[in-house]
C-alpha cells in the first residue's frame, strides 16, 4: 500500500516537471494519485491515515456552495462586496506607514530664518540682461555689473515676507493654495511643496480654460477607478446599460437609434454633472509666471490672487504679489517654494489648533466671535 | 547641429516622472497582544520575540531600503507586493513585503486569549469540506507536503469558493495564480503575464487563515515535529478575526440577515 502510494508518487511528480500549477478537487485527490490499488472507494470513508500524500502544489478546493439559480447574481454581488470590505483590512495588514519628511534644502528655510547671504548663494540677486529688462521693475532692480541687472535682495526678502504672509493667511482662513509648476525643474518642487503643506498642485501643462470654463475640462474627472485591480467588477456591475438592439432601433430605420443614444448620452451628462463640483483656488503660486500666461489672465478674470517669481524681463503686473527673484536658478526657486510651502502648512497648523480650541471651549463661541477670527490674529 | 540632434531625441514622447505621493515608512504593526510574552502552548516567548522584534523589523528595513526614492516609497504593503510582482528587477522588494505581509497576517490571526471555535465558522467551513476536522486534515496535508519554507493558506476566490493552498518561501495569496482570463487553461504560467495586456495579471484571491511553515517559526520550539506544530496553531486561532474574513452567502445556513 505505501509502496504503491510512492509509486504513484513518483510517477505523478517525474510527469510533471514544469511550474504548472495542478489544482484538485476534494473528490479526486485519491482516485488520482492511488490508480494502482482498487479497494479505495470515496475520500470521506478513508480515515486520516490513509489519506494519500499529497503534493506541495496542488490546491484543494472546497465544494462549492449550493446556490438557487435564482438569486445566483445577487449572491455574487454580496459575495463580491464582503470581498471587497475586506481589501482595505489588507491593506492596513503588513506595517504601520508613518510619514517620512526628508529633510532638503527646500524646507530648511522660513520666512523668519532666511538671510540675505543664503539668498545671494543660491543666486537670487542675478536678473537677466540689461536690453531684456521690463522697466516696471525699476523698484527692484539694485544696479548693473556684467551686463546682468542685479536684483536688490532687499526688495525680495520684503516680498517674499509679504507673500508667505499672504499664503499663510490664505491657509488659516481655510483656503486651497495651488502651486504651478510647468518647468521640468520645478515639477517636482510645486509637488513636494504641495504635499508637504496639504494643498494642490500643477505641473506640466496649463489646461487653458480650467479657471474660466470648467465643466467641459474637469467634468471627464469625476469618473475615476479607485483601483485598477476592481476595473472588471466595476464594468460587470455598473449602473448604466446599453440600451438593447430592439428598443433602440424601434421606429423608422436606424435615425432613432442614433437619437436614443443621444437622449441617454445627456441623461447621463446631466446626471453626472448635476454632481461635479469644480473648486476655484483661493491662491495661484507660479514658480514661473513667463511662461503661464493664459493661468495668470484666467486667474485675473476669476479674481483669484496670485503670487509669482517675477525676474527683471517679467511683468511684475501679471501677479498679485511679485516676488523679483531669479527664476533660471534652481536653488533660488526651490528656496522661495520651501518658505511659502512652509508658510502655507503653518496656517494650516494654526487653522487646525483654532478649530481644536473651539471645540474645546464648545459654549463661549458666539456669532460676534466667530465674525472677529476672520481678521489675521497672529 | 546640435538642434537637429535635440529635435529627434525630443520627438519621443516623455511620460512626466514626478513623485507625487508623499513617501512613507514602514514599521511593524501593533499587535492586540504582547509578542515578548509569547503565545502558549503555539510558540514559545523567545521564538515570538525573534519573529516579530527582530525578523519583522528586518524585512520592513529592507523594504524601506529598496523601495527607496523609486515609486514604491508611498505604497502600502500589498500594493507593493502586487505592483512590484510584475517587475523582474525588484525581486527582493517583493519577497521581503511579501513575507513581511504574511507575518503580519499570520500574527493577526493568533490571540493570547484563545477562545472555543465559533459555530458560525464552524458551519460555514464545514459547508465547504464536509466536517471541519476533515478541513483541518486537508490543512495539515498541505502544509506537510510543503518541503522547504513556505504558507499554507485558506483562501476564497471572487465567487467565494474556498481553497487551500501552499505557497512558496515568501509567496503572496495575492500573486500566487497568475489570471486565466486571456490564457488558454492548459498553459497558465508566469511566463505569460508580460505579454498579455490584462489589467487585472493574477487570480484574486482572499486570504483567511494563513500558517507559516518557515522553518524559523517552528524549528526553535518543535525541531522537526511539524504535526504537532499545525495541532498547536488550532488552539490559538482568533476565531472572531476568522469570522470577520469569511464570507457568507444568502442560501447558507448561518447568514446574518
Amino acid at each position: 500500500m505505501l509502496a504503491s502510494l510512492i509509486a504513484a508518487k513518483a510517477r505523478t511528480s517525474c510527469a510533471g516537471a514544469s511550474t504548472r500549477v495542478v489544482i484538485a478537487g476534494i473528490r479526486h485527490v485519491s482516485t488520482r494519485q492511488n490508480d494502482s490499488s482498487s479497494s479505495q472507494t470515496s475520500p470521506l470513508a478513508n480515515s486520516v491515515t490513509e489519506m494519500p500524500l499529497l503534493e506541495a502544489k496542488t490546491i484543494i478546493f472546497g465544494n462549492a456552495p449550493k446556490r438557487s439559480k435564482k438569486f445566483a447574481k445577487m449572491d455574487n454581488l454580496r459575495i463580491r462586496e464582503q470581498l471587497r470590505r475586506l481589501k482595505p483590512s489588507f491593506e492596513a495588514t503588513g506595517s504601520v506607514q508613518t510619514d517620512l519628511i526628508r529633510p532638503t534644502e527646500m524646507l530648511g528655510y522660513h520666512s523668519s530664518n532666511l538671510t540675505l547671504e543664503s539668498m545671494m548663494a543660491a543666486g537670487m540677486h542675478l536678473g537677466h540682461s540689461t536690453s531684456l529688462w521690463n522697466p516696471m521693475n525699476l523698484p527692484y532692480i539694485f544696479g548693473e555689473r556684467e551686463g546682468i541687472h542685479i536684483i536688490n535682495l532687499e526688495q525680495t526678502m520684503a516680498a517674499l515676507r509679504r507673500a508667505a504672509h499672504f499664503a499663510r493667511s490664505v491657509a488659516y482662513n481655510g483656503g486651497l493654495v495651488l502651486f504651478v509648476g510647468s518647468r521640468k525643474d520645478h515639477r517636482q518642487m510645486a509637488v513636494d511643496a504641495a504635499l508637504h503643506s496639504e494643498q494642490y498642485f500643477v505641473t506640466g501643462k496649463w489646461l487653458p480654460g480650467t479657471l474660466t470654463n470648467p465643466r467641459p475640462l474637469l467634468g471627464k474627472h469625476v469618473m475615476y477607478v479607485e483601483d485598477v485591480w476592481d476595473v472588471e467588477e466595476a464594468r460587470e456591475f455598473a449602473d448604466y446599460k446599453p440600451p438593447s438592439t430592439q428598443e433602440a432601433t424601434a421606429g423608422r430605420g436606424g435615425s432613432n437609434r442614433y437619437l436614443k443614444m443621444i437622449e441617454e448620452e445627456k441623461a447621463r451628462l446631466k446626471k453626472e454633472n448635476g454632481e461635479l463640483k469644480t473648486y476655484k483656488p483661493d491662491l495661484i503660486i507660479a514658480l514661473n509666471p513667463l511662461e503661464c500666461k493664459t493661468m495668470l489672465a484666467e486667474s485675473r478674470l476669476a479674481h483669484v490672487p496670485t503670487i509669482g517669481i517675477v525676474d527683471t524681463n517679467c511683468d511684475p503686473r501679471t501677479v498679485t504679489y511679485p516676488i523679483p527673484c531669479n527664476d533660471d536658478s534652481i536653488r533660488a526657486v526651490s528656496i522661495v517654494s520651501g518658505v511659502l510651502a512652509r508658510a502655507a502648512k503653518d496656517g494650516l497648523d494654526m487653522r487646525r489648533e483654532k478649530l481644536r480650541k473651539a471645540v474645546e471651549d464648545h459654549g463661549k463661541i458666539t456669532m460676534e466671535n466667530a465674525s472677529s477670527s476672520r481678521q489675521d490674529d497672529f | 547641429m546640435f538642434r537637429i540632434a535635440s529635435r529627434a531625441r525630443s520627438s519621443v514622447a516623455q511620460s512626466l516622472k514626478q513623485r507625487t505621493f508623499a513617501a512613507q515608512y514602514h514599521q511593524p504593526s501593533i499587535l492586540p497582544y504582547n509578542p515578548k510574552s509569547g503565545l502558549s502552548p503555539f510558540l514559545s516567548a523567545p521564538s515570538l520575540d525573534f519573529l516579530y522584534n527582530m525578523r519583522q523589523v528586518q524585512l520592513l528595513d529592507n523594504v524601506n531600503r529598496l523601495s527607496e526614492g523609486s515609486e514604491y516609497e508611498s505604497k502600502s504593503l500589498m500594493h507593493v507586493i502586487t505592483d512590484s510582482a510584475l517587475d523582474a528587477n525588484k525581486i527582493a522588494l517583493t519577497n521581503n513585503a511579501s513575507q513581511a505581509w504574511n507575518m503580519d497576517f499570520f500574527l493577526k490571526t493568533l490571540t493570547d486569549d484563545p477562545r472555543p471555535l465559533r459555530d458560525d465558522v464552524r458551519r460555514n467551513i464545514a459547508e465547504k469540506f464536509e466536517t471541519f476536522e476533515r478541513f483541518q486534515e486537508i490543512f495539515m496535508q498541505c502544509a506537510l507536503a510543503l518541503f522547504g519554507n513556505g504558507w499554507t493558506w485558506l483562501v476564497a476566490n471572487s465567487s467565494g469558493r474556498l481553497s487551500v493552498m501552499n505557497t512558496f518561501n515568501a509567496g503572496s495569496p495575492f500573486t500566487a495564480l497568475p489570471s486565466t482570463k486571456n490564457a488558454h487553461p492548459k498553459s497558465a504560467s508566469y511566463a505569460k503575464i508580460h505579454s498579455t495586456v490584462s489589467r487585472r495579471p493574477f487570480t484574486r484571491l482572499t486570504p483567511i487563515i494563513g500558517l507559516s511553515m518557515w522553518q524559523e517559526a517552528y524549528l526553535p520550539d518543535y525541531a522537526l515535529d511539524r504535526e504537532t506544530y499545525i495541532k498547536r496553531f488550532w488552539e490559538v486561532v482568533n476565531w472572531s478575526v476568522v469570522s470577520e474574513r469569511l464570507v457568507t452567502s444568502r442560501n447558507s445556513s448561518q447568514s446574518k440577515h
